[in-house]
This record gives structure tokens, C-alpha cells and sequence, in this order.
């Protein structure tokens, strides 16, 4: 291991399948003790990218380097510094927990007695077989996996799918902890709330493009919410009267139903319009991120995108 | 991590394995337990001598006279070589492409080959630690096979040659063990277990066409010799225990460049399925 502050830098990392390029000239750094979302719709180059890391796949141009290591040829040094969980995670049904991650452990004793650690926090039995496990707890043994190690930085790939709302608050105080211990962490995933909760900045992928790297508290101040208000009678607001709260847009009017665009600080000034008004209903979800970052880094205007309240990337 | 490999890949193997030594033992002791009865049967060399030289050949009989006595009857030797050494190759082959065909396209079907791949062990790490554990199990199936056909002989009071018996299963092993990394070279370029079998099922089904019909061939006949199933002569290692130099080398060349070359596959290709 080196003395690198990076814990992870791509060099015009490009991937091409056949005619299919499904990551290009991706330039990205990842310091380490961050904890860094990788986000993007399926198909945008994410696991590409996580694989071309691991160095399960070669790039067709361009190199990256792991704490300051090549990832090609410093592959087998680096598997002992770097914990991963694959998106799809699939292992031999015949095994017990336990002899899993024996395997997993390489004989070493003070890998077992983490995983152990690890395995009693999540609530697995370490006797039953992988093949009867939930997804959920399949899920929860593949983290174990990834984390018994100790490794200095932790590639995790949709880490929480599957996973049930306790056991997610279980694993988000996990990465708290391993940041906290200088730890590096570094995770792909459609879901724009757990990138808020736990992510120090975030990278968005899109059709194999880098469009961004943010931090997080920046991504929030960028970032529109969609709100839609029915009333129970007559409510002439003006289109004028809306924006006097500052950045509003207003997306689309019907009868007594409005829907806004509204950006990050300007909810109170919505409200404070709604004050005297017969509100029959509201609705104000969480902002999709792809639509945020549709709307800040593609030219993708909100009501291009006016389809619904989606919570997660497609 | 190497030693976690071999207990992982012999537990996920182990009731094949137990089904195939089974299957085997079985086999070999039946040959064994009808010989007394078959030996005592009146025109078994005429039935030999009669059959067709392809069918003689398939059973490693190529001059029928080595596996008969001087009264025409089947020796031990001439029986278990038309019964069973002849074949041995062929039955354990069947394995041996099978278990080599998913040495790692297995893994890359399962998607564990991720998880094993992100431990602290190289992919020719991983590759040749399966290789040899798969290598060792064909060794140990070999020798129970050795095993029971010697006390079998004892049991009969049959005076076979130990060390030919020996010596025949031995280059029937080197046989086989080419099979299976002839599998384990289309394993690490297809990744896929079926396809790997089909193409290393049906060049072995090839070769062992060759090695049957060539020498019926007349001017093509050398094309015996690209088989690896005409330097294994079943009736003649039993008889004599005189191993053919040149079978080594074939067997050991064919291991070493299949194992070595899908190494390189392996080392450098993408892990997609």
C-alpha cells in the first residue's frame, strides 16, 4: 500500500464490448476516508466501471489505480486491501455461512473472528446454507463478506438492495463507522436518499459519461422538488403570485390542481402561499436524482420529464 | 485461500465424485466376478477373432491372438483389457471432460467467480489449484479402479502382472488427465460449462473416431497418430507392463500445453459470461 491520497483515480478509463463503448474517458478520483456514491440508470456504465476496477475486465484504453497502485498489475495486492460486494452477489448454495466465508477468509483466523463480528450485528446464522437464504439475508452475508477483510477501501455495488429498512439503518451506521476509521467506501445505487444519508460526494454516470462529481450538501442545494397541490374549491393563484417564491416554476395548472417546481429553500415560500388557500391535498416526494441531474447537467428541462414522482433511477 | 479452493471444490464436488468411484468400482467388479465364468465358456476366440478389426480396436484388441491362450480361451488379461481397461479410458474420460468443462465456467455461470476473484488469489492461482485438485480426484478414481481389479485377481488366484497393471492404469491416467485439460482449455474460453463440453465432448469423439477407422484408411492411416487414444494399448501394457516412451511425451505435451494455454486464456481474458 502506498502513502496515495487517492484511494481511487481513473485515467481515460474506456471500456468498449464489440461497437458498444460502455464507458468512456472516465477521469475520476475518489480520496480516501470519503465515502463516494457512483449513481446512474442500469446500463450507464457503473458496473462496468466497478469491474474494470477489480480488474475483472480489461479496459480497451486508459488505466486506474487503487491507493496509488496500478489495478492491473498490482491486482493481487490490492484484493487484500479492497472488500467488494458484486451487484448481482451469488455463491454456492451448498455452503453453510460459515464455510463461505472460510473460503472467503483465506484461512486467516482474524478474518473469521470479524465475520463473526459482522454476522451476529446483521442477525445471520452462520449454519444455515447459502442456498435458503432470502435475498435480503444473502445480501447481508455478501456485506460480511466484503468487510471481513478489514479492507482499506470497500466497493459495493447496490449494497442495500434487498435489504429491509432496519438492516439498511444497520448497514448505513456501518459505513459511518468504517469513515470513521479512515476507511474508504465506495458504492453504486439507484437510491437518491441513502446517497443524501451517507455519501461525502457523488459521481453520475450516464450512458458510459462521467457528468458530474459533487459533493453532496452541493447536490442538495441544486436539486428541484416537484409539488402537487389539489385544492377544494377556487384558488386563482397567478402564475406570478407562485414565483414571488423564489425559483418556483410552475409545471402544469388544471382545474384546482397545480403542480411546481420548487427548489431547495424555497418550500417556506411556498407554504407561506398555501397559508390562505383551501388545500384539499398535497404531494411533495423526494426529488428523483436522475431528474435533478437530467435538469442540471444534460439540458434536460423538469418538464421533460414530467411523468410521475419516481424515488429511484430507471 | 489455496487450501479453502480445494476443501470448497471437493465438497461441491464431492457426490459426482462419489458416483462416478462408485459407478466404476461396481463396473470393475462385475468384470472381475463373470471372468471364472467366461473363461470357462468354449469359442469366446472364435468370437473374438470374428469380430470386426474397428470393434477389436475399440476394445484395444488389435491382434486377438494376445488375449487368448494357447487353447483359445480369454486369459485374465485379454478379458479385462476387451472388458473394461479398454474402455476405462473412455468412462473416466466422460468425467474428466465433464468436471474440466466447468473448472471456471461454473463459477462465471453461478457469478461466484466475483466474490472468489476479489480474495487475495490470482486467477492462474485459482485455475491450476482447481486443475490439480480435479487432477488428483481422477488419480484417486484410477487407483481405486487399480485397486480393485488387484484384489480381484487375488481373490481368483489369477497370476496378473502387478506392475503391468499398474503401468496400463497409469497410462490410462495420462489419457484422461489430457481429456481434462483439453476441457479446461475450452472452460477458460468460453466460460460457459455447456458449451466448453459440447466442443471438448465432440473433438474427443473425433479422435477416438480417428483412432478407430484410420488404421482401415489405407494411405491415411498415420491419422492414427493424431489421436491420443492410439498411444494407449490396453492388451499390450497388461501383457508385457512395456510402456511406450512416446505415450508419456503425447500425454504429458497435451496436458502441459492445454493447462498452460488456458492459463494464459484465463489470465487475460474479461470475466463476462
Amino acid at each position: 500500500m502506498t502513502n496515495s491520497p487517492t484511494a481511487i483515480q481513473t485515467f481515460g478509463l474506456s471500456k468498449a464490448f464489440g461497437d458498444v463503448l460502455a464507458l468512456r474517458d472516465l477521469d475520476l478520483e475518489v480520496f480516501r476516508g470519503e465515502v463516494f456514491g457512483f449513481l446512474g440508470p442500469n446500463g450507464s456504465g457503473k458496473t462496468t466501471t466497478i469491474r474494470l476496477l477489480l480488474d475483472f475486465i480489461r479496459p480497451t484504453s486508459g488505466r486506474a489505480e487503487i491507493l496509488g497502485l496500478d489495478t492491473r498489475k498490482h491486482a493481487f495486492e490490492l484484493r487484500r486491501q479492497v472488500g467488494n460486494l458484486p451487484g448481482d452477489f451469488l455463491i454456492y448454495p451448498q455452503l453453510t455461512i460459515n464455510a463461505f466465508f472460510r473460503l472467503c477468509s483465506g484461512g486467516r483466523p482474524e478474518g473469521m473472528r470479524r465475520a463473526r463480528d459482522l454476522a451476529d450485528r446483521f442477525g445471520l446464522d452462520l449454519k444455515r446454507k447459502v442456498g435458503t437464504l432470502s435475498t435480503g439475508n444473502r445480501q447481508k452475508a455478501g456485506l460480511v463478506q466484503a468487510l471481513m477483510h478489514d479492507p482499506e477501501l470497500v466497493i459495493l455495488d447496490e449494497p442495500t438492495s434487498g435489504l429491509d429498512p432496519l438492516v439498511k439503518e444497520e448497514f448505513y451506521g456501518l459505513v459511518d463507522e468504517e469513515k470513521g476509521r479512515g476507511k474508504t467506501i465506495f458504492l453504486s445505487s439507484h437510491v437518491l436518499p441513502e446517497i443524501e444519508q451517507i455519501c461525502d460526494r457523488v459521481g453520475i454516470v450516464r450512458e458510459g459519461s462521467l457528468i458530474a462529481v459533487e459533493e453532496v450538501e452541493g447536490l442538495k442545494r441544486h436539486k428541484r422538488r416537484r409539488m402537487a397541490i389539489t385544492f377544494s374549491g377556487p384558488a386563482e393563484v397567478s402564475v406570478h403570485e407562485w414565483q414571488k417564491a423564489e425559483g418556483v416554476e410552475v409545471l402544469a395548472r388544471a382545474g384546482n390542481r397545480v403542480e411546481l417546481s420548487i427548489p431547495e429553500g424555497s418550500v417556506a415560500g411556498v407554504l407561506n402561499i398555501l397559508a390562505g388557500l383551501p388545500v384539499e391535498d398535497l404531494v411533495f416526494p423526494e426529488a428523483s436524482l436522475e431528474k435533478a441531474f437530467m435538469s442540471l447537467y444534460a439540458g434536460t428541462t423538469e418538464e421533460e420529464s414530467h411523468d410521475g414522482f419516481p424515488g429511484e433511477l430507471s | 485461500m489455496k487450501f479453502a479452493l480445494i476443501a470448497v471444490h471437493l465438497r461441491l464436488s464431492m457426490y459426482e465424485i462419489l458416483a462416478w468411484a462408485g459407478g466404476l468400482l461396481l463396473y470393475a467388479a462385475a468384470i472381475v466376478w463373470i471372468y471364472p465364468m467366461v473363461s470357462a465358456v468354449e469359442g469366446m476366440g472364435e468370437y473374438l477373432k470374428a469380430m470386426p478389426d474397428q470393434f477389436r480396436e475399440m476394445a484395444g484388441v488389435t491382434d486377438p491372438s494376445h488375449a487368448l491362450d494357447a487353447q483359445g480361451f480369454f486369459t485374465f488379461e485379454g478379458f479385462l483389457s476387451t472388458e473394461y481397461m479398454g474402455w476405462f479410458p473412455v468412462l473416466l474420460g466422460i468425467y474428466a471432460i465433464m468436471s474440466g468443462a466447468g473448472i471456471v465456467a461454473r463459477d462465471a455461470e453461478r457469478g461466484a467467480l466475483d466474490i472468489i476473484l476479489a480474495q487475495p488469489v490470482h486467477r492462474y492461482g485459482l485455475l491450476v489449484t482447481r486443475a490439480i485438485t480435479q487432477i488428483g480426484v481422477l488419480g484417486v478414481l484410477t487407483s481405486g479402479s487399480f485397486g480393485t481389479l488387484l484384489v480381484g485377481a487375488l481373490l481368483l488366484d489369477e497370476p496378473i502382472g502387478k506392475l503391468n497393471l499398474l503401468y496400463t492404469h497409469a497410462v490410462a491416467l495420462g489419457l484422461i488427465v489430457s481429456l481434462f485439460s483439453f476441457a479446461t482449455l475450452w472452460s477458460t474460453i468460453f466460460l460457459r460449462t455447456s458449451r466448453a463440453m459440447a466442443v471438448a465432448g465432440l473433438g474427443t469423439v473425433l479422435l477416438y473416431v480417428i483412432n478407430v477407422l484410420a488404421p482401415s484408411l489405407g494411405s491415411l492411416g498415420w491419422l492414427e497418430k493424431m489421436s491420443p487414444f492410439a498411444y494407449y494399448e490396453s492388451l499390450s501394457l497388461l501383457n508385457t507392463g512395456d510402456v511406450d516412451p512416446l505415450s508419456i511425451i503425447v500425454y504429458l505435451g497435451i496436458t502441459l500445453f492445454a493447462l498452460g494455454a488456458a492459463t494464459q486464456v484465463f489470465e487475460r481474458r474479461d470475466l463476462v459470461s
